[in-house]
Parts: structure tokens; sequence; C-alpha cells
């Protein structure tokens, strides 16, 4: 086991190395000018002075409140109408149509519609909202769907009423599956944020407009937006990481249940 | 009952984001780069937001009743008013040109004339009409990019932009403060040209859009605090630079106004190199209506007296 995991994780820095050197390749080959194509050094040295200046963690803690705020809400609303769709099955033909066309709405045009709606400061907390909404929903019905149906007639027998049923059975039993739909999209969450924040070209502190303002203003070709985007993919992978060590609590509890 | 619950569940969001609106002060939307910097003094204003995208998002928002006080390129504004009924007023212009063309050292004669290679950029909009204006005699071989952005990587690869078919540029149409970040002198001033040409007429590139229901009052003291400021800063750029500093790094007052305090004041120390300034609408309606005849395809016409806010 111990031997697999060093393997891993020698594998992993081996593709961290490819991913670098690749990189390399590409700026030697595209005429070795951050105009055209950054330095991965000059990048690295970035961001090292980015990661220095407060201003970029007032960007990261403005693009993850927002984004959270969004996923908060999205989250809410979408296990509460999966709940209600989980117990009455048919309603789910009902609102089949209306999740699929928040599933295929482009992300653009909900920029678009948000900011006339809300502004260009809160856009982007709806944006991530409707983003989340329908993958946490589906998740909240699969997990609903899952359930085995003796134990619910069991406890029908019981006598329990269909809100307790559902708060103190149902709800506990397709908790793994919500979690897991709550996970896969948290992740999204910020890059979709990230994403409304440079559409909108809001003022608002974020990491979007530190990497667009970056671009702007740079003195320095590509160098700046390409450091405040590895920062941003740190911040990814910092989340996606506990989200990874979660994901597999919640998978172990499934299994277990 | 319970359906009310929901419906009051459903819209705290809306409500909650809604809230940060009314405390007393104006909302102000503004775009980046000179018409930001007018407004040197709202860098830590909660009511101060500027955008990177006008088109995107601040054109838009003359439909929307969000902002008290929008910012915009004046023939944007003015089309929003006349064609769509937006329900905003033209008050003041406060930046009248920062458009500038550099030579890249190709031109032989140094001079541009027929057959020159110029890269302009926004072609549809104001520095496209602008150029056309003052130049389409010249016959001059024009490329156009999207935004001054799209310049500023082609004035740092040496006037050379790189695409399906790569083109060594002789002069590049920019807009400050992408010619002081990179390091350029102008080689022509747009603003001069265009004074010149329409025989003593300034370019009113950016106005003040005040709401039609804002309260008079705080409009009115709003404009004349802007003027001060703006007259206060052009005179010194030392209180420009000293109030955008406060915002701390470079990158932070970058977030804010789209360039930072130390290239803010060498543009206002090199002749006022965003051309800010505070004209009340009424008293430049000819300058306004001369600048909206360059846009014939917008069919604004003559504006009427109401457009104007007094």
């Amino acid at each position: 086991m111990k031997k697999f995991f060093i393997n891993k994780f020698v594998l992993t820095l081996l593709g961290v190395l490819v991913f670098i050197s690749c990189w390399y390749i590409i700026y030697e080959t595209t005429g070795k000018s951050n105009a055209t194509f950054p330095a991965p050094k000059a990048t690295f040295d970035q961001m090292f002075v980015y990661l220095q200046d407060r201003y970029t963690y007032i960007c990261i803690w403005g693009s993850l409140y927002r984004m959270i705020i969004g996923f908060l809400i999205a989250a809410f609303l979408a296990i509460i109408l999966g709940c209600f769709v989980g117990n009455h099955k048919k309603t789910k033909y009902v609102l089949n149509p209306t999740i699929i066309a928040i599933k295929a709405i482009p992300t653009a045009a909900l920029i678009f519609l948000f900011l006339r709606l809300a502004g260009l400061k809160n856009a982007p907390i709806y944006v991530v909202a409707i983003i989340v909404f329908p993958i946490v929903y589906e998740a909240t019905v699969s997990g609903f769907n899952q359930i085995d149906k003796d134990l619910i007639n069991s406890s029908r027998v019981d006598g329990g009423n269909s809100f307790i049923n559902t708060l103190m059975i149902k709800f506990p039993l397709a908790f793994p599956s919500i979690g897991i739909g709550l996970i896969s999209s948290f992740a999204l969450s910020l890059k979709i944020e990230i994403m409304a924040e440079v559409i909108s070209g809001s003022s608002s502190d974020g990491i979007g407009r530190a990497i667009q303002n970056a671009y702007l203003n740079s003195e320095n070709g590509l160098v700046p937006t390409f450091a405040y985007s590895l920062i941003a993919i740190i911040v990814i992978l910092i989340i996606s990481l506990l989200l990874f060590f979660i994901k597999k609590f919640y998978k172990k509890v499934s299994n277990v249940a | 009952m319970k359906k009310r619950k929901i419906l009051t569940l459903l819209l705290i969001p809306l409500i909650l984001t809604s809230c940060s609106k009314n405390n007393g002060q104006l909302k102000i939307l503004c775009p980046t780069g000179g018409p930001a910097i007018a407004f040197y003094k709202y860098g830590e204003n909660s009511n101060f937001e500027t955008t990177t995208n006008p088109q995107t998002s601040l054109i838009p928002m003359f439909q929307t009743d969000i902002y008290d006080v929008i910012v915009a390129p004046t023939n944007g504004g003015l089309a929003q008013i006349v064609k769509f009924n937006a329900q905003y007023k033209i008050a003041a212009t406060i930046t009248f040109g920062n458009f500038y063309i550099i030579s890249t050292g190709r031109d032989g004669n140094n001079v541009m004339d027929e057959g020159d290679k110029v890269l302009i950029f926004q072609e549809a909009d104001l520095p496209g009409k602008v150029f056309n204006y003052l130049y389409s005699d010249l016959k001059l071989d024009v490329t156009a990019v999207g935004n001054a952005s799209n310049t500023k990587n082609v004035i740092e690869n040496n006037g050379v932009l790189v695409g399906e078919t790569t083109i060594a540029f002789d002069y590049i149409m920019t807009a400050e403060p992408i010619m002081t970040v990179t390091k350029k002198t102008p080689f022509i001033n747009i603003q001069d040209e265009f004074f010149n040409k329409t025989g003593g007429k300034m370019l009113t590139q950016a106005s003040i859009f005040v709401k039609n229901s804002s309260s008079k009052n705080s409009i009115d003291n709003f404009l004349v605090s802007l003027e001060n400021d703006i007259n206060n800063g052009v005179s010194d750029p030392d209180l420009i630079y000293n109030e955008i500093a406060k915002l701390g790094s470079n990158e932070a007052q970058s977030g804010v106004f789209g360039t930072n305090a130390t290239i803010a004041k060498k543009i206002t120390q090199n002749g006022n190199g965003f051309s800010l300034g505070f004209k009340r609408s009424m008293e430049i309606k000819d300058d306004i209506q001369q600048f909206v005849d360059l846009f014939p395809g917008l069919n604004l016409g003559v504006l009427d007296e109401k457009v104007f806010y007094q």
C-alpha cells in the first residue's frame, strides 16, 4: 500500500515535470517572447511576488466569498426541490424541461442576464448559483431514487409522517449522493466565478479581475496574467484536494450504508 | 401563507444583494482608464464601480435602474437615451480623447501617407470613426483589431501582428494608458488633429449620464464636487497619485482604475494625456452634436434639449 502511494506520488511529480517541460518547449518554440507566450521561470517568479501581496489574498477571498454565497443559495434550493421531487417522482417530468434548459443555456448568456438583473458586482453570485443548481438537484433526486424501498415501506408501517421520514430517514440515506453532487460542483463554481468576473469586468476584488488587469496593464507580456492563473490553479487544487478527501469519506460512508 | 414564505425565501438573495444599493450615496458605474482617473477620490467608495468591458457591462446598464450615474462613451450613452428611451440625461463630459498614433520606425519617409500600414482598434466605434474622419482620404492600408488592449500586444511585439497573415505596421493607433505602459511617445495627437479639422470642436469622448429619478440635489452636489476634483487633479497630479496609492499595491490600484497611481500621475503630468476636464453638456451642445454626427449609423439626428441635464 505504501509502495503504491509512493508510486502515485512519483507519477504525479513526473506529471508536473512533463507539464513544465511542455510549457518550456512551447515557450522556446514560439520565439521566446513573453508577449506571445509566458516564460515558465518568469511566471513562477511573478507568482511568488504576487503571493507576497495582500491584494492577492483579498482577490482570492473576494472570489471565494461570492462563489460560496452562490453555491449555498443553489445548494439549499436544489436540495429542497430535489427532496420534493424525490418524494413525488412524477413531478420530475414537469421540472425536467426547466432543468435541461438551465443546464443547456450558455454560461455567457447567463452572465449577460444577471448583469442586468443584479449589477456587475453581484452577477457572478447568481451565475454560480444557476450552474450549481441542476447538478445538486440531480444528485439529490438520484440519492432519493437509490434508497431501498423496503426501508421506506417499513418506516411507513412504523407510522412516521412524510416530513419526518424525509428528514430523518431518506435524507441521511441520500446524503452520500448529494454530497458527491455538492463536491463535484464546488470546484466548478470557482472556475465559473472567475469567468463571470472576467466577462463582467467588474472592479470588485476577485481572481478574475486580477487576471484581466494583469493582462491589460502588464509591462511583461503575458507573465502577470499567467502568474495569477497559477495562483487560481493552486486555489482550485487545494479545494479539489480537500474535496477529494471529503468525497472519499462519503464513499466510505455510502458503502457502509 | 406557505407560498408566501417560499417566495420570500427565494427572494432573499436578491434582497440581500440589493441592500448595498441604498445607503444615501449615488451609485456610480464607470469604465476603467481615463474616465476612472477623474474619480481618483472614489477608490475606496463602495458605491463606485468600474468595468473593463464597457460594451458588455456598462452600456446595457442604461436599461436598468441600478446606477444613479453612468460614465459612458458619449455616443453610446446618447444612443441609449435617444433610441432606446433610457431614463438618463447627459450632464457633463469629462474626457476629451486619449487617442494617439505611434510610429514603429518602419516608414522610410516618416510621414503617414498612401500605402502605409496602420493598425487601429474598435473600427466600428469611436476610435475607428475618428480615425476615418481624419484620415480616410490618405489611402492608408488599415487593419483593425478589437480593442486598445490588442494594440498593446502588437506594440510589444515591435509593431508586428501575428495571425493568419503576419503584418508589420508602420503606425499604430492606440490609447492611454497603453502608450505610457509600453513606453512609447506620440507621433500624432489625434485630439489635436480633430480640434483642427473641426474648427475648434472638442472630442467629447466620455460623458456623465445621470438617472432621471435620482435626487437633483445629490446630482448637483456630485457634479460640483467632481468638477473640483478633476480641476485639482489636472493641475496637481500628485493629488491623483496620493489618492490612488491609498489602495495599496499597483495591482490593487489597477483593479479599480485600470492603471496604477504612478502611471496615472505620469500620464496626467505629460500634457494631461487622458485629456481630463469638465464641461457641462449644456455648454458644449455643439461639440456633442458634432461628435455624434461622426456616427451616421446611429441615426441620432439633432439632439433634443431634453437629453441634456440642466
